[in-house]
């Protein structure tokens, strides 16, 4: 099933080293999303796999021919490779038309059904077809890039950070377009992206990288739920990290007690829950108290449209035990004022770092 | 200042009202008369063939030698970059001096091409390479992945991109062709410069030399119809935000050595030569040809021709620039039009209406400092309209507005504010307006008083003597004043693309 095969790949720079030994390997028809860090060697990545530069060692195998290995290189125009990238690079001297026939065989006679086809497939209007790609709107260039690289039949679709320039909207709306299209094209797809949620959401396989490594990989909710360490954790989200002391399936923390997973030893250890887990239950007369939860007080409330970013202090366990802020998340129907007294309890179970 | 700008406006286009005075004056047959004739038939086919020579093979070469320099790994890429600017320091007839006295039999067609192609490879050299810098790689990287080679990558998405850049260049180029008199004289090149002049020695204010004159005008008011034509209204905006990442550079691998030869041989000839003969002559001429009294006699008189022109040219693009920037409107647009379009006619052009218009009209200034200054202002007059636009520009109007609202009147304010804050823009202007006077030789001749002797006049004369070792110390003065600026020129061309 591996598609796309990379090995000890690595590329360095005069000064930076930006990517080091990469190991990935890629299922044919399935998607792949690359998060980390500016400057973490995401692009450099993808322009190895392109074939724009050739890796100092390693190598790089696609549906079993090699691409690059031993300082040999395909050039790019062999790879049957697509790419879009962060500005589409559309061709500003041709239309719209003549940038999606760009990867055709030249004179070919379903060019004009081929591009409209196209034009179809990425839900762009045929009256766009005569305009230069200055007259049409960044979602458009988007949509046409997409387009472009996509009318050869690329073995395989590279994207680096295609949608950033888009605003909050059109970027979902243009992503689950992508995602459609890819399903119903079966094109093999590597996405490289700043946003966690766009990465959790588009694909089948997530990889962080950080510093020209590959921090973890696998698939989207493993990433979330258990990452391997603190920055995979924070990179994809709101991480609570807490030290506990671990003993079987409990963990004792300034929260309470905590479920974790079997198998860890015992002793002191980094736990982490996502703000989601934690539930906040308002101390009063009628509700009374809730089983074992710890109590908190909280301190900020801040209102933002759906939801408020709300501040709880939970006091330290021992008296030398400072206490501690966690900042959670809750319906903004339900906030609440500052000072209140508040219950905490956790769902489900947190993750032990190893 | 509107005012002002009107009558500066008019002065620029004084060679263009007495293009069609003199037609209409001397009725239709005598213009027939005068411009079908053989003479006329032979010096435009010359004068074509020139330029449709010159101008491709001056184009294809520099977008090779930018190529070179800005995407390969060639070895002393800096050094080469330069090289290929500098022969816009050596004044074309003195690369045409170099030739024909190096290889006396340096004539003809052939010849001119050559020494044009050498002198004027800069004009397209210099705008192709920085809009190669300013190129976004990823545009070449994404038909890559689209399948297509390096050369067709090349030729579908880099050369479509420096269309306009060669366009310019190429316009510029032809120009210069059109209007450069010593370079061809030299080397007995007859174009329609050569005629004219040639004309006006033997009879001056004939109407044979203003008919001559009429046609070479013409000529560049076609061109200019020609490139505005191809242009077309394309304007290649660069589509997105991010800013480009470094191109790549291509291994040259086994071209390497094909790659420095080309560029070693083009600077051999555009700049070795030159150097070579002038310094041969030096050498053979010894100390007698520094005659010291006679060349810092010349280099007095046209430093002060240069200055006092400079000056005159930039006090007079002052309310041009101003107003088309502050101010624009479709009228202003129209005015700088003007003064552009009057900067694209030959200097000889110019020289002849004002020879005529002072002949006819005001004799007492014929052949007068006043008139060859003017001559100078008009030639020059777009160099200190570029630099001046650019610096009014970047004086944002809020200054005078705050300086106006703290009590200062409309005139006190550019006084206290935009003139200052001009200032660099206006001694930009003074240079290259200097510069140019400092290696103007046409008009010069036609219109500056009896005993003039700038520079380039004595250059002429002597080599016209066949006396090339006399005429060597005023050729080295010339190309080492030219070299500062030549050398800012590709410095600030360079910084301005960002490296
Ligand atoms: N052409 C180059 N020359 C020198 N260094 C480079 C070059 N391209 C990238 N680098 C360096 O390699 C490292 C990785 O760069 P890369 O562009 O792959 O990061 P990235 O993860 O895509 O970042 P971003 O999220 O900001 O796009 C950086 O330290 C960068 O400075
Ligand atoms: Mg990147």
């Amino acid at each position: 099933m591996s598609f796309l095969v990379l090995q000890g790949l690595t590329k360095h720079y005069a000064a930076a080293r930006a990517t080091d030994a990469i190991d990935l390997v890629v299922a044919r028809g399935s998607r792949t999303s690359i998060v980390g860090p500016s400057g973490s060697g995401k692009s450099t990545l993808m322009r190895l796999i392109a074939g724009f530069e050739a890796p100092d060692a390693g190598t790089i195998r696609l549906d079993g021919t090699v691409l690059a290995e031993g300082g040999i290189s395909m050039p790019a125009h062999r790879r049957g490779i697509g790419i879009v990238v962060q500005d589409g690079a559309l061709f500003p001297h041709l239309s719209v038309a003549e940038n999606v026939a760009f990867g055709l065989p030249p004179r070919d006679a379903g060019r004009a059904a081929r591009v409209r086809d196209l034009m179809a497939m990425v839900d762009l209007d045929i009256s766009l077809l005569d305009r230069r790609p200055d007259q049409i709107s960044g979602g458009q260039q988007q949509r046409v890039a997409l387009a472009r690289a996509l009318a050869p039949n690329p073995r395989l679709l590279l994207l680096d950070e295609p949608f950033s320039a888009l605003d909050t909207a059109l970027r979902i709306s243009t992503r689950k377009a992508v995602i459609a299209l890819l399903a119903a094209t079966g094109v093999t797809a590597l996405l490289v992206t700043h946003d966690q949620a766009e990465a959790l959401s588009f694909a089948d396989q997530v990889a962080v990288m950080h510093k020209g490594r590959l921090a973890q990989v696998g698939p989207p909710h493993r990433l979330y739920r258990q990452p391997v360490d603190r920055m995979v954790a924070e990179f994809l989200g709101e991480a609570i990290i807490l030290s506990a002391v671990i003993e079987g399936r409990a963990a004792t923390s300034i929260l309470g007690p905590l479920a974790v997973a079997e198998g860890h030893p015992s002793g002191r250890a980094e736990v982490m829950l996502r703000p989601e887990q934690v539930r906040v239950h308002v101390l009063s007369a009628e509700a009374g108290v809730h089983g074992a939860g710890v109590f908190g007080r909280v301190m900020e409330m801040e209102f933002a449209g759906a939801s408020c970013a709300m501040v709880v202090e939970v006091p330290g366990g021992a008296p030398a035990a400072p206490a501690r802020r966690i900042a959670l998340q809750r319906s903004s129907m339900d906030a609440l004022p500052v000072g209140t007294q508040v219950q905490i309890s956790v769902a489900g179970e947190a993750h032990v770092f190893g | 200042m509107g005012m002002a700008a009107v009558v500066v406006s008019f002065f620029s286009l004084l060679p263009l009202v007495f293009v069609a005075w003199v037609t209409i004056q001397a009725g239709w047959a005598t213009v027939s008369l005068l411009v079908f004739r053989p003479r006329v038939a032979d010096l435009l086919l010359n004068t074509t063939a020139l330029i449709v020579l010159t101008v491709p093979v001056c184009a294809g070469l520099a977008v090779a030698l930018a190529w070179l320099t800005e995407r390969t790994d060639l070895a002393g890429a800096r050094v080469w970059a330069w090289v290929c600017v500098a022969p816009l320091a050596v004044p074309a007839f003195v690369q045409s001096y170099a030739w024909i006295s190096l290889v006396p039999a340096f004539h003809g067609l052939f010849a001119g091409v050559t020494v044009s192609v050498l002198a004027y490879l800069p004009f397209l050299y210099l705008p192709v390479a920085a809009t190669l810098r300013q190129m976004d790689p990823a545009l070449e990287d994404v038909a890559a992945s689209l399948g297509h080679g390096p050369w067709r990558v090349f030729r579908r998405v880099v050369v479509p991109q420096l269309r306009l850049a060669i366009l310019g260049g190429s316009l510029l180029v032809a120009l210069h062709l059109l209007a450069e008199y010593g370079l061809y004289a030299m080397i007995r090149f007859d174009t329609f410069a050569t005629a004219i002049v040639e004309q006006f020695q033997t009879a001056f204010d004939g109407p044979a030399a203003n008919m001559l004159a009429s046609v070479l005008v013409v000529c560049c008011l076609l061109l200019l119809l020609l490139e505005g034509g191809v242009r077309g209204r394309a304007r290649y905006a660069r589509v997105g935000s991010g800013t480009p990442s470094r191109s790549r550079t291509v291994a040259l691998g086994r071209y390497a050595p094909g790659a420095a030869v080309l560029l070693a041989a083009t600077a051999l000839l555009s700049i070795g030569v030159p150097m070579l003969t002038l310094g041969r002559w030096l050498l053979v001429g010894g100390r007698d040809v520094w005659r010291m009294g006679e060349i810092l006699g010349a280099l007095w008189q046209t430093l002060a021709f240069a200055l006092a022109g400079g000056l005159l040219a930039t006090l007079a693009a002052f309310p041009v620039a101003w107003i088309a920037v502050r101010h624009p409107g479709r009228f202003q647009r129209f005015l700088e039009g003007c003064n552009y379009i009057a900067g694209a006619l030959p200097g000889v052009a110019v020289a002849l209406a004002l020879v005529m218009v002072t002949v006819r009209v005001a004799l007492p200034l014929y052949q007068t400092v006043f008139t060859i200054l003017v001559a100078y202002a008009i030639i020059f007059l777009p160099r200190a309209l570029v630099s001046l636009r650019a610096a009014i520009a970047q004086t944002p109007v809020e200054l005078e507005q705050a300086a106006g609202s703290l009590g200062h009147s409309p005139f006190g304010v550019m006084r206290v504010i935009t003139l200052r804050l001009a200032a660099p823009g206006a001694a930009a202007s003074l240079a290259l307006v200097g510069l140019g006077i400092f290696n103007e030789l046409t008009a010069t001749q036609m219109l500056a008083p009896s005993g003039t002797q700038t520079l380039a006049m004595r250059f002429w004369d002597l080599s016209g003597e066949l006396d090339y070792a006399a005429a060597a110390p005023y050729a080295v003065i010339m190309v080492a004043a030219s070299l500062p600026l030549t050398w800012l020129l590709h410095v600030q061309a360079r910084r301005r693309s960002g490296r």
